[in-house]
């Protein structure tokens, strides 16, 4: 049975709890915003005592899910002051399925605000805090490193660090989470969760699963059954089984910059000159001639494989990916056609514990300032580094998008709920600023993936540039990013699940014969509403109202080149995208 | 070559990869008539594979492979494989579907076309 892990860092006392009935259906997102829904006040200080740190994986982590290795972390974040739920790859969400550890939830905050602390967590699940005071203000690389060289020969960990940034609390600090090498690289970025973290003065969390085998099934012929067919449609797909791997993320820069819709010198266009130097097919291209590794996947049972390594002309390491969401905010945003120097600020964001997509967007407005100039890496790169030492712009930088636009007066600060919006232009591509408007989480480009029927109806008919449909399409897409971000798998399992059918009814298939209990298509979607629900009743809660679903004026004043759009869907419209909510709460006793 | 006749090419993904690899540039200039062309003669003359094509950029918005191609249009390949929600936001996923329709009803007429493109790498 899968069990809460409870650490109190007021006392470092630590808990072990079965998982209540009422969430045993919930994993991931489900599951963190569940608990913060639950036990977090919403107009609590999000650095303080009462908000609460929760670590899940998904309901189908552990097992041999294809791509079902997705990591969930919430709490009240502090850069929107909504409930936040950041989703990572990487191993620990494995390991912490295989060790049957359905959330860790850290409360409280030490009194002694220069502790540091770390969380081991053995094979056997024994669970121990002890002081890691040296560490602070160590980067996630030097980090991970000290960390290996604790762990005992031949052992199997997983961690989950902090760095600088979120130590220092600064709103735009994620966290790091280690890769099937070890390397600190993937991340739960969004939402400043990282200074969450910080604020409780945990400095890591090392998750054992030596040995460990994957968590027994209610029908394992049946899993097996179900596995292998979503499997084969994951491999089948030219999606998740021809564009992923070969190019990564980045296959879409080339794409969207033809489309009008790669946000470009701070979003004052849609199309960037230097897309094909910073594209997918040319880092495939440099990688390549240079001896990295062009297609792993980022944690255990993934079939998809999209990641990859840059490496430095050397040849040596130097950061993931990076993936297209890094590539737009450091490149096209900030008008850099250099991979190697997008990489270089990739690789301090991650050492940092900074998200790349707040970083970018913040240097992009730092940009538009007119401070440094579009164009030069090596400011954009002396700019980072200066939240932690001399010059400009300093410390407001870590707080993101908005304190450094407020603070250097620029006129386009592209956020909403102070998050910034990520690598879509919502005039060129009007779906995405419906769910940029309107997701729970601040603008977010995750907030919106796919599934059924009507998903493909309508995408089948909408016209990017157009209003028309656009609301019915991100709400479903919504719904089942929900659903999907609750099991732990991948977003990108979601074009073979729209496309092949047999992929859909596996996963209900994977959820059954796993668990035990009855699922299907709709209770898959229930999952996704009741989410969504938790989320957006605290926000509102938190004194959030219908004017936070709203993108910045300019989008709706600024026309777009080359397609010269503004966003067009109405208020009236935004409006209706959560109209599900009040039924549904019903159904499940919130008022 | 006519540069009023000219149209831009470009092709992503995999038939980047596939023009690479065969020693040629995946960005050319192709001469169409005056009266225009369809994307497909385009990607047939460049020997592209059209059963990887999945849409069409013409002039930024996509269409499906049959879309008119006038002089002085700008195109872009795009082959199966887009990830995330943009399959289905920029009409890619729609494009795809049309081109499926097209293929089953009129495959051979369009290859029995003859072509009056010529291409400038």
């Amino acid at each position: 049975m899968r069990y809460i892990l409870r650490v109190n860092m007021s006392d470092l006392a630590i808990t072990k709890e079965d998982l209540p009935a009422k969430w045993e259906r919930y994993g991931g997102r489900a599951l963190t915003s569940a608990v913060v829904f639950e036990e977090v006040p919403p107009t609590s200080d999000p650095l303080g005592a009462e908000n609460v740190l929760v670590i899940a994986p998904g309901l189908l982590s552990g097992t041999n899910t294809p791509n079902g290795g997705r990591l969930s972390i919430g709490a009240k974040s502090p850069l929107t002051g909504g409930i936040k739920e950041s989703n990572a790859g990487g191993q620990a969400a494995n390991g912490l399925g295989r060790l049957g550890i359905a959330a860790i939830i850290f409360s409280g905050k030490p009194a002694d605000e220069s502790a540091r602390y770390m969380l081991t967590i053995e094979a056997d699940g024994a669970a121990s805090m002890s002081r890691v005071d040296e560490w602070a203000g160590e980067g996630n690389y030097e980090t991970a490193d000290a960390i290996k060289a604790l762990r005992p020969e031949g052992d199997r960990c997983s961690t989950i660090t902090n760095g600088p940034a979120g130590e220092a609390g600064f709103k735009a600090a994620g966290i790091a989470v280690s890769d099937m090498k070890g390397y600190p690289n993937r991340f739960a970025g969004r939402g400043g969760l990282g200074a969450v973290m910080g604020s409780k003065g945990l400095k890591a969390i090392v998750i054992s699963d030596k040995d460990l085998s994957t968590p027994e099934h209610a029908d394992k012929e049946a899993f097996s059954a179900a596995i292998k067919t979503f499997s084969a449609a994951l491999k089948e797909h030219p999606v998740s089984g021809q564009g992923l791997p070969t190019y990564g993320t980045n296959v879409l820069t080339n794409i969207l910059s033809e489309a009008g819709g790669l946000p470009t010198r701070n979003f004052s266009n849609g199309s960037f000159e230097g897309a094909e130097a910073t594209s997918g097919e040319r880092q495939r291209e440099i990688t390549l001639e240079r001896g990295g590794n062009v297609q792993h996947g980022c944690h255990t049972g993934c079939v998809i494989q999209c990641s990859r390594y840059w490496v430095d002309k050397d040849g040596k390491y130097k950061t993931k990916g990076p993936e297209y969401e890094t590539v737009w905010s450091f490149g096209a945003n900030c008008g850099i056609n250099d991979l190697d120097a997008i990489a270089e600020l990739d690789r301090t964001c991650g050492d940092f514990g900074l998200d790349t997509i707040e970083m970018g967007a913040t240097m992009g407005v730092y940009m538009d300032s007119g401070e440094i100039a579009f164009g030069d890496g090596a400011a954009a790169l002396a700019a980072l580094k200066s939240v932690f030492g001399e010059g400009k712009p300093g410390r407001v930088m870590g707080d993101g998008t908005e304190a450094t636009g407020k603070a250097f007066n620029v006129e386009h600060i592209p956020v909403v709920k102070h998050q910034a919006l990520p690598a879509y232009d919502p005039r060129s591509v009007q779906g995405m600023g419906v769910t940029y408007a309107t997701t729970t989480m601040g603008a977010d480009h995750t907030a919106g993936y796919t599934v059924t029927a009507n998903i493909l109806k309508v995408g089948g008919d909408i016209d990017p540039l157009k209003p028309e449909g656009q609301v019915e399409l991100s709400r479903n897409l919504q719904i089942a990013t929900a659903m999907l971000d609750a099991l732990g798998l991948c977003i990108f399992v979601a074009f073979p699940v729209l496309d092949i059918p047999e992929a859909f009814t596996a996963i209900h298939e994977m959820a059954q014969a796993h668990t035990g209990d009855t699922w299907d298509v709709d209770a898959l979607m229930q999952l996704g509403k009741e989410t969504l629900v938790y989320e957006r009743l605290f926000n509102e809660r938190a004194g959030m109202g219908p004017e936070d679903d709203r993108l910045p004026a300019f989008f709706k004043n600024v026309e777009l080149p080359p397609h010269n759009v503004t966003f067009q869907v109405s208020d009236a419209d935004l409006d209706t995208v959560f109209d599900f909510v009040p039924e549904v709460a019903a159904g499940m006793g919130l008022a | 070559m006519d540069s009023e006749r000219t149209v831009i090419v470009r092709m992503f993904g995999l038939l980047h990869s596939a023009r690479k690899a065969a020693g040629l540039p995946s960005t050319v200039s192709v001469e169409v008539p005056e009266a225009g062309t369809n994307a497909r003669l385009i990607a047939l003359d460049l020997e592209l594979d059209t059963d990887i094509i999945e849409g069409v950029f013409v002039n930024g918005i996509v269409f499906d492979v049959d879309h008119a191609v006038m002089p002085g249009d700008r195109i872009a390949f795009v082959p199966h494989g887009t990830p995330g929600p943009h399959r289905l936001y920029l009409g890619l996923y729609r494009a795809g579907q049309a081109n499926a329709e097209s293929e089953d009803s009129d495959e051979t007429a369009v290859t029995e076309t003859e072509s009056d493109t010529s291409i400038q790498d």
